[in-house]
C-alpha cells in the first residue's frame, strides 16, 4: 500500500521529498493537492474519506496517509 | 463608523475600553458580552441606521437554524437546514450585491434594458454571510455545539472589529472565547501596538498612495502615458495590500485589547514564489473559508463522483484528473472573483488566478532551486501586477485599452507632467510602501539578535527604538486621520 501511495503522491508533488513528516504542515499538500489525492485514494483503495479526516495530521507523511486509508478500510 | 475616523479613535474606542474594563471580567463575562453586543450594534447603526434591522433578523434566523441543526449531522433534515441557511445568506447577498448585475446581463441577452433596482450593499454583508454560514455548518458538522444563548451567537456575528471587513473568523475558532477569555495588560499593550501599526499602514501608506491610484484610473485609459499606466498597477498593488492588511492589523489589535484572539489574515504575500503560495498568504481567512465550506464539500461530493464516472467511462486518467481540477478550481475562482465584485472584470480576474493555480499543479520545477524560486517570484509578481489593471477598470474593454496604454499601443505618450507630479509628490510613500511589503526589518532584527553576544540587550534596545518609532508613527497617523477625515477601505465595498 505504501508503494502505491508513494506513486500517487509522486505524481502530485513533483520534486518534493516524500520522506518528509510535515508534507501538509509545510504547505506541499494544499487544498488542490488534497482534491487530487482524495480522489486517487478513493478510486485506488475503494474508500470514502469523510470531511472530518481532511486535517493536516492525516496528510503529513506517507505513513499517516497509509494509516488513514487502513482505518477507513476497516 | 470607520475605525480610522476621529469619532471612533477619540470617542467610541476610549469609552468602550473604559466601560469594558470597569466590568469585572471574572464575575461578569456575560455583562461584558452584553456590553460588546450593544456597542457593536451602535457601531453598525452609525453607518447603517435602517438596515441594522435586517441584520438583526439575519442574526436571529441563523441562530435559530443553528439550534435546529444541532445533533443532526448526516441526517436529511440536517442537510435541509444547512441548505436553508446557505439559501438565506447567499440569497441576501444575491439581492443586495448581484441582482442588478444579473438584471443587466439578462437585459443584454434579451437585447433590451431591464429596470435596475439600485440596492446598495449593506456594510459588511459579504463578510457577515460567510460567517453566518460557518456558524450553521460548524454546528451541523458537530465541530461545535449550538449556543442556546442568542447573545453569544449575536456577538459572534456582529462584534464590531471584525464585522465590516473580517478577518472571517469561523465559529469553531470563536466559540470558546465567548465563554471564557482573559484580558491582560500585556495583551492590551500588544493589541494597542498592533492597532497602531494597522492605522499607520492605512493612513500613511494606503490612503496617500490611493490618491495616485484614484487619479490614474479616473483618467481616460487610451490617453494614459505609458509610465502612468505602469505606475497605476504598481501603486494599486501597494495600496490594496496596506489598506486591507492595515485593517486586519487593526481588527486583530482591537480583538486583543478586548481579550479576543483573531486569526492572522496576511503573511507577506508579495514574497510568494507561486500564485498558489500568494493566495495562501493573502486574505488567509477567506481562503480558509473557501477551503472548508466550498472546496472540500465540492471535492468529497461532485468532484469524486465525477472522477468515478469518468473512470467508468474509461476516460484517460490524466484527462479525468484535468477535468476534475478544472471543475473545482473553476467553481472556487469564479466564486472568489464574483465575491470581490459584481462585474465581469472580477470574474475574469478570478478565473485567471485559477488558471495559473491549475498550471502550477502540472509545472515541473527547475533543477536549480534558486533560479526556480527567482523566476517563480517574478512570475507571481507579474500576475499580481497585470491583473490589477483588470480589477481597477470598469469593464473588459477599458482593461484592454489600459493594457494597450501600458505598452504604448494607443499612440499615447511615454510620460506626462502629471506622471512626474505623482513621483515628485508621492515617491516617499511609494518607496516606503514597496520596502515594507517585504520582511526586511524582521530579517535584520533576527540577524542582529542572533549575531550578538548579548541578545537580551540587543532585544531591549530594539524594543525601545520600536516603541519610540511606533509612537511617532501613531501620532502622525492620527494627524492624518484629522486631515483626511473619512477614508473608506477598499474591502469595505467587497
Amino acid at each position: 500500500m505504501q508503494e502505491k501511495i508513494k506513486e500517487i503522491l509522486g505524481e502530485l508533488l513533483i520534486g518534493v521529498d516524500l520522506s518528509s513528516k510535515t508534507l501538509a504542515d509545510d504547505g506541499y499538500i494544499d487544498s488542490l493537492i488534497v482534491v487530487n489525492l482524495v480522489s486517487e485514494l478513493d478510486l485506488e483503495f475503494d474508500i470514502e474519506i469523510p470531511f472530518d479526516a481532511l486535517v493536516n495530521e492525516n496528510f503529513n507523511s506517507v505513513e499517516a496517509i497509509e494509516a488513514l486509508v487502513k482505518s477507513l478500510q476497516k | 463608523m470607520n475605525i480610522t475616523s476621529v469619532p471612533f479613535l477619540f470617542l467610541f474606542l476610549p469609552i468602550c475600553l473604559l466601560f469594558y474594563y470597569l466590568i469585572p471580567n471574572k464575575k461578569s463575562l456575560v455583562l461584558q458580552n452584553v456590553f460588546l453586543l450593544l456597542v457593536s450594534l451602535f457601531f453598525y447603526a452609525w453607518g447603517e441606521p435602517i438596515r441594522i434591522f435586517y441584520l438583526c433578523i439575519l442574526i436571529v434566523v441563523n441562530w435559530l437554524l443553528g439550534c435546529f441543526v444541532d445533533g443532526k449531522k448526516g441526517t436529511k433534515l440536517g442537510k435541509w437546514i444547512v441548505f436553508i441557511a446557505v439559501l438565506i445568506n447567499v440569497g441576501s447577498l444575491f439581492v443586495f450585491k448581484y441582482l442588478d448585475f444579473t438584471l443587466e446581463n439578462i437585459g443584454f441577452i434579451l437585447g433590451q434594458e431591464l429596470p435596475l433596482l439600485g440596492f446598495t450593499l449593506p456594510l459588511g454583508l459579504s463578510f457577515f454571510c460567510f460567517q453566518a454560514i460557518s456558524y450553521v455548518v460548524d454546528i451541523y458538522r458537530g465541530k461545535v455545539k449550538s449556543t442556546k444563548n442568542l447573545l453569544n451567537a449575536s456577538l459572534y456575528l456582529s462584534i464590531f472589529f471584525k464585522m465590516t471587513q473580517g478577518p472571517i473568523v469561523q465559529y469553531n475558532q470563536f466559540e470558546s472565547q465567548l465563554i471564557s477569555r482573559k484580558t491582560t495588560w500585556t495583551g492590551f499593550c500588544d493589541g494597542f501596538w498592533r492597532f497602531a501599526i494597522g492605522l499607520a499602514k492605512k493612513m500613511l501608506i494606503a490612503s496617500n498612495i490611493g490618491y495616485v491610484v484614484t487619479d490614474i484610473f479616473a483618467t481616460d485609459t487610451a490617453s494614459l502615458p505609458v509610465v502612468s499606466a505602469w505606475l497605476g498597477c504598481f501603486a494599486y498593488m501597494i495600496q490594496i495590500f496596506f489598506d486591507f492588511a492595515g485593517y486586519s492589523d487593526m481588527a486583530i489589535g482591537l480583538g486583543k485589547m478586548f481579550g479576543f484572539e483573531i486569526p492572522e489574515n496576511f503573511n507577506y504575500p508579495y514574497i510568494s514564489t507561486s500564485v498558489t503560495g500568494y493566495w495562501q498568504r493573502w486574505h488567509i481567512t477567506l481562503g480558509a473559508w473557501f477551503r472548508d465550506y466550498m472546496f472540500y464539500p465540492l471535492t468529497l461530493g461532485p468532484a469524486i463522483r465525477m472522477r468515478k464516472f469518468l473512470a467508468k467511462k474509461k476516460v484517460n486518467k490524466n484527462v479525468a484528473k484535468f477535468i476534475q481540477n478544472l471543475f473545482v478550481t473553476g467553481c472556487i475562482w469564479f466564486t472568489t472573483g464574483i465575491w470581490h465584485g459584481a462585474t465581469w472584470n472580477y470574474v475574469v480576474w478570478g478565473l485567471i488566478n485559477g488558471a495559473f493555480i491549475i498550471w502550477e499543479l502540472y509545472k515541473k520545477p527547475l533543477k536549480n532551486k534558486k533560479l526556480d524560486s527567482a523566476l517563480g517570484w517574478l512570475y507571481t509578481i507579474a500576475v499580481a501586477f497585470f491583473t490589477k489593471a483588470i480589477v481597477c477598470t470598469p469593464d473588459m474593454g477599458s482593461a484592454f485599452s489600459y493594457f494597450g496604454s501600458m505598452f504604448g499601443l494607443n499612440g499615447n505618450s511615454l510620460v506626462s507632467d502629471t506622471t512626474l507630479f505623482y513621483f515628485r509628490e508621492y515617491w516617499i510613500f511609494i518607496v516606503i510602501g514597496t520596502l515594507a511589503c517585504f520582511p526586511i526589518y524582521t530579517k535584520i532584527k533576527e540577524k542582529l539578535v542572533n549575531n550578538s553576544n548579548n541578545s537580551k540587550k540587543v532585544k531591549t534596545i530594539l524594543y525601545g527604538i520600536e516603541t519610540v518609532a511606533l509612537l511617532i508613527v501613531f501620532i502622525i497617523s492620527i494627524a492624518y486621520s484629522f486631515k483626511n477625515g473619512y477614508t473608506a477601505f477598499i474591502y469595505q465595498k467587497f
